[in-house]
């Protein structure tokens, strides 16, 4: 719940959107949970673009999203999807897919490792673009709970 | 004039407490009694984001009431906690290692 409901209040503080959609799946199979959170908004590089962080690019967008750039000009702001990512990463063991006009970031846990593999794609020819955000997230399922506090 | 009064949060809002526009009604509520001192009661509560979080500390500590908590949750306590100390923001995303593909 923690997850989904902070994907979707960065939907209605960031997006500017008409329409948002949550999707999850318990897949068995591959021992996975996944969750979708989907807006046809401004994209994250345009809502930093109306705080004034004008960022021509939208993989430098998402990533500095993650890292905790808000578009709230407030000290405190920009904890949100950061310690979602991280939760779901370094806690839960997961992967996080996030896709925003013409840029998406990808990370993926590394096994035990405490690293993640990180990788990066622009869509340059306009045959790829997202009109809007899409944050996907793919966490092995599991008994144990997470250390809330530890990622927040 | 009561000079206490009690709020249940999942009577008022929900279970399930995610938005910073809830913590906004929650605190318009809180300033809207006649007391002085507000009891904020959080049982029930199965979950609370970590934003909703940090507009209800902000918001308690502009609010010209005394607001005492009960029944808090260990989870939303951490969560304030978290959120009254903010740690440093470490990269997440190492960009300058970042590989980006062309499609």
């Amino acid at each position: 719940m923690y997850l989904v409901g902070e994907l979707a209040h960065n939907v209605y503080d960031h997006s500017c959107s008409r329409h948002a959609y949550v999707m999850g799946q318990e897949r068995r199979c591959t021992g996975c949970l996944e969750i979708a959170v989907f807006d046809d908004g401004i994209t994250v590089a345009g809502s930093l673009e109306r705080s004034g962080v004008v960022l021509d690019d939208d993989v430098l967008a998402i990533a500095m999203a993650m890292n905790g750039l808000s578009s709230k000009r407030e000290g405190r702001r920009g904890y949100g999807l950061r310690s979602n990512v991280r939760m779901c990463i370094e806690g839960l063991g997961g992967d996080v897919l996030m896709v925003s006009g013409k840029g998406a970031v990808e990370l993926r846990r590394l096994g035990d490792q405490s690293e993640s593999c990180q990788e990066a794609y622009r869509f340059e020819d306009n045959v790829y673009h997202m009109d809007g955000t899409l944050v996907s997230v793919r966490i092995p399922l599991q008994d144990e709970e997470v250390d809330l506090y530890e990622f927040a | 004039m009561s000079s206490h009064e009690r709020i249940v949060v999942k009577e008022l809002l929900s279970e399930d407490l995610a938005m910073r526009t809830s913590a906004a009604d929650l605190f318009k509520a809180v300033e809207s009694t006649a007391s002085d001192t507000v009891e904020v009661d959080f049982s029930g509560i199965r979950s609370c984001t970590r934003s909703f979080a940090d507009e209800y500390d902000k918001l308690k500590h502009l609010s010209s009431k005394t607001v005492r908590e009960t029944n808090m949750p260990i989870s939303v306590h951490q969560l304030l906690m978290a959120v009254a100390n903010p740690k440093k923001k470490d990269q997440v995303v190492d960009i300058e290692r970042l590989k980006v593909k062309v499609l």
